[in-house]
């Protein structure tokens, strides 16, 4: 379990973690997203003990991170966001060196290869190593220990499709035997697959949190409809007079009452002699609830 | 214990190093074969034909003695100094006219000397006169060499020896750098500090797993040069000071490595960092050529080297490695200090601010730091100093007044700089924090000089205080917003100090 109070980290002038408090449990993947410079890595380096906290503390398991720092790394595995590995050694020998970092059991050698799909390559050099395969050696290399709690760095970040639904897979593995995980991720689907509970980032604060399915309900509040009109030309003047916005050839408009919007694409449309080939309704993404956030605005 | 298996794997990465130790093997073979080539050329030196063009064979002083005594005949024969036989009346007519440097008469009761000198402004001509002075007054041995027959053959070799034995440390010593700077740049160092193991730990499993290597390959290398024709009369005696050595230049390393934001940059700090140290104990080495600047050699560890090949029963400097491992100790501080800044672990070069604040965390009080400051301030300021003296020596005819002005300039403006970097605020703080730095540095000083000077509270306890004082001066001065003022004062004190000194000598 991760227990954090009030963090804060201050850099100069600039506060990248802003009075951060957060709990999560056993069990649960807990996300974090946000854009580009949000706080999160800061964030992630703070509870791997990497980075001081310039005020706020955090408990780990019942460990005070600030009073016993190294009884707290010996049970976290961290993932940072990219791969961190000694390219002259083989796929074997780093995770015998981190095994022996943290005293681990060199068992778990040989089973952490196979989970992380390795094992054919265990004695090649990690330089002669793919990029996917350097992630997914780094992957084991968190988990060597076998840490009951996992923080987790961008996992998938810059990976191709087959490669990250596979880390996606071990993720949840690993929340099923009960590991606490707390994931930083730039992907919204990623989140939406993992998390049970998602924390939205930014300028160093959480803006929104809660379950992924609760935050859609209660940030993007109504409907949206997708409006596909005949006229090209047309389709900037109508959304301005519908005061939505347009996606590709779609006007995009935001509604609570269905209804009433409908009727007023008939009669704008009418207005400007457009014809209107479809109208769909959308269900709002877990992307539609971060731009909400982030541009910081709900929608009436 | 983290740390022994963090050595095990740095030693195995070293010794795995199919590369670096291909140049390493390649690089004792080519000294091997070099140093009999050498030691041959070296013997075709034969003495005669050198040694007119060396100064040794100068008549550095001359002295006008009266009456007769045994010691009188022994300077005779010396090839430095000039002996006029006159009586009385003559001998001062001569040192009035500053044809003689000094005027020795044995009292025909006591069989003493008694007598006079001039005024002598050139290190060389004063530190002789002083050496006949003791030899003639206090009935002495020679404190100098002052014999003629300084065997040219085994000079030179004496002086190849520490040259040829200390260059492969340069290649020995840059496992560290790799170590360090490869985690850094490949930032591999977030993980590691993620670990179990403590910042300082990981640093000094490092340090110790690059001098185990040393020493290891050390034991090998001083037998093979023994067995190439270099022999030492004490073998273990030039081992250690080898290990002491190289203990240096891989604190060094590891300093520059903890400071340098790339793989490249730390190599390039490191080759002028060991250069100037290979260069400064090498340089002031060579000056025990010169009988007057001998004692002054002892400030090298490279000369005990020397000495050993030379055939000399030679002290060990223990003063010397106590200095060198202040300055070790310094260098390893500063480096775990950067290690613990946050910098470090983004991979930017850490400001002298963050180095500061990284060594307070580790020694979690002020007036441990303010200490600390005083041995990095002094490891600093020797080698400057010493630079300082060869150009003085360039420029100018050695003044004393402005070797020991300059000297006491350097010495006080590092103090300072250690306070300004400590920034106390009240009266009280700058009081306690520069007599700290004051005191920590006097004491490496005195160290340091031990075995040059024989006036155990002159030059040994009062120095401290004087060095207390100078800097607690500056500390009030600094927290009173009158720094270089109170800079001012701290050198003149510590000048006339010194200056009361060598009129006392």
């Amino acid at each position: 379990m991760i227990e954090a109070f009030n963090l804060t980290k201050q850099f100069g002038e600039l506060r990248a973690v802003d009075d951060v408090s957060f709990t999560a449990k056993e069990g649960e993947v807990f996300g974090i997203v946000g854009p580009n410079g949000a706080g999160k890595s800061t964030l992630i380096k703070i509870l791997s003990t990497i980075l001081t906290p310039t005020s706020g503390r955090a408990i780990i398991n019942g460990l005070d991170m600030a009073k016993e720092p190294q009884k707290v790394r010996s049970i976290i595995g961290y993932l940072p966001e990219e791969p961190r590995v000694y390219d002259y050694m083989s796929g074997e020998e780093f995770l015998n060196f981190f095994s022996d970092m943290y005293k681990g059991d060199k068992k778990r050698i040989p089973e952490l290869l196979e989970f992380v799909g390795l094992e054919k390559h265990a004695k090649r050099k990690i330089s002669d190593y793919s990029k996917g395969m350097k992630h997914r050696i780094s992957l084991a290399r968190a988990l060597i220990h076998d840490p009951p709690v996992l923080l987790l760095d961008e996992p998938t970040m810059g990976l191709d499709p087959a490669s990250s639904r596979d880390i996606r897979e071990k993720i949840k593995e690993m929340r099923r035997e009960g590991k606490t995980i707390l994931i930083c991720t730039h992907y919204m689907d990623e989140a939406d697959f993992l998390c049970n509970v998602l924390a939205i980032m930014n300028n160093g604060k959480f803006a929104a949190f809660g379950k992924p399915e609760e935050l859609k309900a209660k940030l993007v509040k109504g409907r949206l409809l997708s409006i596909v009109i005949k006229e090209n030309e047309l389709i900037g003047k109508i959304a301005d007079e519908l005061g939505s916005e347009v996606d590709g050839r779609s006007i995009i408009v935001k509604t609570t009452d269905v209804s009433a919007a409908l009727s007023k694409i008939h009669s704008t449309a009418k207005k400007f002699g457009a014809n209107v080939l479809s109208i769909k309704t959308l269900d709002p993404s877990l992307e539609d609830v971060f731009v909400a956030v982030t541009r910081g605005q709900k929608w009436k | 214990m983290e740390i022994i298996s963090l050595v095990r794997w740095e030693l195995r990465n070293i010794l795995f190093d199919k590369k670096f130790m291909l140049s390493i093997i390649i690089g004792m073979f080519i000294s091997l074969v070099t140093i009999p080539l050498l030691m041959q050329a070296v013997s075709y030196f034969k003495e005669g034909t050198l040694l007119s063009a060396l100064p040794v064979s100068i008549k550095i002083i001359k002295i006008a003695t009266v009456g007769e005594h045994p010691a009188i005949n022994e300077l005779e024969k010396d090839v430095m100094v000039d002996v006029v036989r006159t009586d009385e009346k003559n001998a001062f007519e001569m040192l009035g006219k500053k044809e003689v440097h000094g005027v020795f008469i044995v009292d025909s009761n006591s069989g003493k000397f008694y007598g006079r000198g001039v005024g002598l402004s050139n290190l060389a001509e004063s530190s002789v006169r002083n050496a006949v002075d003791r030899i003639l007054r206090k009935d002495v041995k020679p404190a100098f060499n002052l014999t003629p027959d300084l065997g040219l053959e085994s000079l030179i070799k004496s002086l190849l020896a520490p040259f040829l034995l200390l260059t492969p440390l340069f290649l020995w010593s840059l496992p560290i750098i790799q170590s360090i700077s490869y985690d850094r740049e490949n930032k591999i160092i977030e993980i590691l500090f993620a670990t179990p193991a403590s910042r300082k730990e990981i640093l000094l499993a490092k340090v110790i797993a690059n001098m185990l290597f040393a020493m290891l390959l050390g034991v090998v290398w001083i037998n093979l040069v023994q067995l190439s024709g270099l022999n030492f009369s004490n073998p273990f005696g030039v081992y250690i000071i080898f290990l002491v050595i190289a203990f240096l230049i891989i604190s060094m390393n590891a300093l520059v490595s903890a400071l340098s934001a790339s793989v490249n940059e730390a190599t390039l700090a490191s080759s002028i960092s060991s250069t100037i140290i290979v260069t400064l104990f090498f340089s002031v080495t060579t000056l025990k050529v010169f009988p007057a600047t001998a004692l002054l050699a002892r400030l090298s560890p490279a000369t005990y080297i020397a000495e050993q090949v030379g055939g000399g029963a030679s002290s060990f400097p223990l003063n010397l490695i106590l200095m060198l491992l202040i300055v070790i100790a310094s260098a390893l501080l500063l480096a775990i200090s950067a290690f613990s800044t946050e910098a470090f672990a983004f991979a930017v070069k850490p400001g002298i601010k963050q180095l500061y604040e990284g060594m307070l965390e580790l020694l979690k009080s002020k007036t441990k730091a303010a200490f600390a400051m005083g041995f990095v301030a002094f490891s600093i300021t020797s080698p400057v100093q010493i630079i300082a003296i060869a150009l003085i020596f360039l420029i100018s005819r050695i003044n004393i007044l402005l070797l020991l002005a300059v000297l006491v300039a350097i010495e006080e403006v590092f103090k300072a700089l250690a306070i300004t970097i400590i920034k106390p605020r009240k009266t009280n703080e700058g009081v306690l924090y520069g007599s700290l730095v004051g005191l920590a540095f006097g004491l490496s000083e005195s160290i340091l000089l031990a075995p040059i000077v024989d006036i155990f509270i002159l030059i040994r306890i009062v120095p401290m205080v004087v060095h207390a004082l100078s800097t607690g001066l500056f500390g009030i001065g600094y927290t009173n917003k009158n720094a270089l003022a109170s800079l001012l004062l701290a050198i003149l004190l510590h000048l006339a100090y010194n200056l009361y000194l060598v009129g006392y000598l």
